[in-house]
């Protein structure tokens, strides 16, 4: 694997972790989820959860796509995750104020 | 977990966290004014994702004391607080897992020129979330205490 490649997975690591949180979040909020009375009774950790499934799920994707993606579109897909980081970052850091 | 090392690895945390911020803008500035990669800006970055993860972990080592301890009092007197702690940590692990990323971008690919910019963006990323991070953490930390 060339290190550009392994570039390319990283990026989709961190930038799909960061994503996939967030989604969990926003997912969990939608679907109703325990009241503030209720917090110290719940034996379950959303916040494990969701640190623990959104690294898997980005390691999982960054492999995938460090591996698939043709040799000669790795350079472009680096370009496009430089471009989509600081977009992504804001939608992020907003959801996270919308839905604490 | 006692009271006293709650609230030593809660200062801890917030030190590192300040610490690794500032840390990850050398990465970030030099990377955006040097044409050349040195090998203090791959140094500077790993560094500052190896303490902004380890705040991190820590962060996580005494969420549930702070679950039981200081959630429930904070969410019945100052809900807007407790609110903003949330916030906080959804902000916390994007910073640490776009610095990771990023660092070990730089760190693996460094001279290579479209994933040096992916490196840098991801760092600017990360301390943007960051930085948004220890001013929701300064602001909770004046309120939130342990109640015990």
């Amino acid at each position: 694997m060339t290190r550009a490649r392994e570039a390319l997975g990283l990026c989709v690591f961190g930038l799909v972790s960061a994503v996939a949180y967030v989604l969990q979040r926003l997912a969990s909020h939608w679907l109703g989820e325990p009241g503030p009375e209720l917090v110290l009774l719940s034996a379950h950790v959303p916040f494990f959860w969701r640190v623990a499934l959104s690294l898997f799920q980005g390691l999982v994707l960054g492999v995938i796509v460090a591996v698939l993606v043709p040799e000669s579109h790795v350079d472009r897909w680096l370009v496009a995750a430089s471009r989509v980081a600081l977009p992504v970052t804001v939608a992020l850091v907003a959801a996270a104020f919308a839905v604490p | 977990m006692s009271a006293f090392l709650f609230g030593l690895l809660e200062r801890v945390h917030g030190h590192l966290a300040l610490l690794s911020l500032a840390l990850l803008l050398h990465p970030v500035i030099t990377l955006q004014t040097r044409r050349v990669l040195t090998a203090w800006t791959v140094r500077s970055a790993w560094i500052a994702a190896l303490m902004l993860s380890t705040s991190f972990a820590l962060g996580w080592w005494i969420y549930p004391t702070y679950r039981t301890h200081v959630k429930g009092g904070l969410l019945a007197d100052a809900p807007r607080v407790a609110a903003a702690f949330e916030t906080k940590e959804h902000l916390a692990f994007c910073a640490a897992s776009l610095a990771v990323a990023g660092a070990l971008t730089l760190l693996r690919a460094g001279s290579h020129d479209a994933s040096r910019r992916a490196a840098r963006a991801l760092l600017l990323a990360a301390w943007i979330c960051g930085a948004l991070t220890g001013v929701l953490g300064v602001f909770v930390a004046s309120v939130a205490q342990p109640g015990w």
